[in-house]
């Protein structure tokens, strides 16, 4: 079915087309969350509030960029809302840990190593991942979009609403301060 | 060369360090176990940044997501949901917070001291509160003569 159509369908609250629309990008979304988050829980949740979202304001996509862009941005936003509040949480919950003991939910930091899988890799997974959390939040984006979901600068730059020229400054610029936090890992770990 | 510049040259040995501190560096790293182990570390993690198919087709992604959004319309029409919503809890937090300052600002502020249980004021005392307020505030007695009695005074003298 051609896209205009399914989402012009989906505008009309038609269900069986956003059925459709949900079986062919929730993979997309899904990934996207889960590269940010480092957490398959929560990535799920989160991709689930994204399609609601676009469910509920269809109406907004003009059409001007492809949809997999929006589907991007709206992914990134309700991620790094997500990071925000559980951020929040977090200062509340070791409020928590002080007077009920240490039962607080596992932060991104405290991923304890499956069992079965190698070690070393999910230690450099770990290191890799504290290391893009200590970035600042447009660097962390444009590191994941291009090197987890592969996508270009001109890409990149349409989801993140900024120039090509700033996404190249925002990754060259990450990458360095990216191996400089892994170097400070390693080195006290 | 040492550790330590090693380690800040590290980010940059496949960038912009010219073939002299490339070489240099290298060549500590094959004579230190430490920094061979941070280099070799830091290369197995950049190699992690690629791009991931972790996330496999979810089978009853749709099915779960209809019950979240069925969830949600639920709550969103339940009465709770309309106290709780953050248009409401919001302002009222923060208008009873601003209430609860100024209250307490009042409080601190105007501590009479006939409240106070050190105070040398009995209660049911007929007190004048210019009288008190200059006792209280002022040291010198003078303070709260009048200007006649002042005048009378020193005229008296000479």
């Amino acid at each position: 079915m051609d896209e205009k159509i399914l989402l012009e369908r989906i505008a009309n609250k038609d269900e069986q087309a956003f059925q459709l629309f949900v079986e062919k990008y929730h993979q997309l979304v899904l990934n996207v969350c889960n590269n940010i988050l480092n957490n398959f829980d929560d990535a799920m949740d989160i991709s689930q509030d994204v399609f609601i979202k676009i469910y509920e304001s269809i109406e907004s996509f003009r059409g001007e960029s492809k949809i997999t862009t929006w589907l991007y941005r709206i992914s990134v936003n309700k991620s790094l809302n997500y990071l925000r509040s559980k951020k929040k949480r977090k200062w509340f919950s070791s409020i928590d840990v002080i007077f009920n003991g240490d039962n607080a939910k596992n932060t991104p930091e405290d991923i304890a190593l499956k069992p079965g899988e190698n070690i070393e890799i999910e230690e450099n997974k770990k290191a890799l991942h504290i290391a893009l959390n200590k970035l600042s939040k447009k660097q962390n984006i444009a590191l994941t979009l291009n090197n987890f979901e592969d996508l270009s600068y001109k890409e990149i730059a349409e989801i993140m609403e900024i120039s090509v020229t700033e996404v190249g400054v925002l990754i060259n610029r990450g990458k360095k301060k990216l191996k400089t936090l892994l170097i400070d890992y390693f080195n006290n770990n | 060369m040492d550790c330590k510049r090693v380690k800040r040259l590290l980010p940059d040995l496949d960038l912009n360090l010219t073939e002299d501190l490339q070489k240099k560096v290298k060549t500590h790293i094959d004579s230190c176990e430490n920094c061979a182990k941070i280099y070799w570390k830091l290369k197995q993690s950049l190699d992690l940044l690629k791009p991931t198919t972790d996330v496999t087709e979810q089978a009853f992604y749709y099915t779960r997501l209809k019950q979240k959004m069925e969830h949600r319309i639920e709550f969103g029409n339940s009465l709770l949901s309309k106290i709780f919503s953050k248009k409401l809890v919001q302002p009222f937090i923060y208008l009873s917070s601003i209430i609860l300052a100024v209250y307490v600002g009042i409080l601190i502020g105007s501590s009479n001291p006939s409240f106070s249980s050190y105070s040398e004021i009995e209660s049911g005392e007929n007190i004048n509160p210019i009288e008190t307020f200059a006792e209280y505030n002022y040291l010198n007695d003078y303070e709260i003569e009048t200007i006649e009695n002042l005048i009378t005074e020193s005229d008296d003298e000479y």
